[in-house]
């Protein structure tokens, strides 16, 4: 529920006098600036997204991942061969089924 | 208190400045930090009158600047890409010194509210105190009203300037600014203030 003050109070007047607040003046920052511009030198930035891609197959991690997912997939693929043989077969078969033997 | 519009000498200086800056020197950078840092510093100040975060705020904007060099471009004036920096450092300071969001649920009672101890404009001693009585109210609004209002209010920034600097399209910006100044009035008619 609104209860207004008894004294009414003026934002732009609060806001004219609040813009008359001089900064301060006496601030030397060159040294620290240097400071943290040395400290943390920027990354240049990547030309393309081929760069990116570029340097993101650099990452060890990457190759770590792809290396062990393909290790993982032969392993699947040498447990599932009976199928695949089978899924072979019957593919085989399907050509002369189709043919109308 | 805006800053005075640069004369065309200086703005040949600047630019010898930030090539020489583009190309790594450091001095160079030393003599635009030296040239452009009261216009920073004046504001960023309407954000934090604290020293320490302004310290903090204006060296934040020239090691971004020095970063960002390279991609500025002749074309655009310098001040006005340094002061889209500072922008942006001024919306970060309100989104990292947010209020909790309960602090806007309060509702004022018969014996006090936190806005209560703001005193109006004729009774605050100095400039000083009532830029930390303007801040202390804005700082109850959500972030980006917040640095929308303490640019438009007290650093009497144009709305395109702002839009500009925050990357929002103009009608955007009004829009925003209509419900930012919505909500401020709330805030303010709640606790005795007028808002034109």
């Amino acid at each position: 529920m609104d209860t207004p003050s008894p004294k009414s109070k003026s934002w732009d007047q609060l806001t004219h006098h609040a813009r008359s607040a001089v900064a301060p003046t006496d601030m030397d920052l060159r040294a620290a600036i240097r400071a943290e511009i040395a400290a943390s030198p920027a990354q240049p930035p990547a030309a393309s997204l081929f760069d990116d891609v570029l340097s993101l197959c650099r990452s060890r991690w990457l190759r770590t991942s792809f290396a062990v997912l393909t290790f993982v997939a032969i392993l699947t693929c040498r447990e599932s061969m009976d199928v695949v043989n089978e899924l072979a077969w019957i593919w085989q078969l399907q050509g002369p089924v189709v043919a109308g033997i | 208190m805006t800053a005075p519009a640069q004369p065309e000498s200086l703005l040949d200086d600047d630019l010898v400045l930030i090539q020489a800056a583009q190309a790594g020197d450091l001095d160079a950078f030393d003599q635009i930090i030296t040239r452009h840092q009261a216009t920073i510093t004046a504001m960023l100040h309407r954000f934090a009158a604290n020293r320490a975060d302004l310290e903090d705020m204006v060296q934040e904007t020239f090691v971004r600047a020095w970063r960002a060099l390279p991609q500025w471009q002749p074309d655009r004036p310098f001040l006005h890409w340094l002061k889209r920096i500072a922008a942006n450092i001024g919306l970060e300071f309100c989104r990292k010194h947010q209020r909790s969001p309960f602090s806007r649920l309060v509702q004022p009672t018969n014996e006090s509210h936190p806005l209560d101890q703001i005193a109006s404009a004729e009774d605050v001693p100095t400039a000083g105190d009532a830029l930390a009585s303007a801040q202390f109210i804005l700082s109850h609004l959500l972030p980006d009203d917040r640095a929308l209002l303490t640019l438009l209010h007290l650093e009497e920034m144009p709305l395109n300037d702002i839009a500009a600097h925050f990357g929002w399209s103009k009608v955007n910006a009004k829009v925003k600014a209509f419900r930012a100044r919505q909500r401020l009035k709330a805030i303010l008619t709640r606790h005795g203030y007028t808002l034109t």
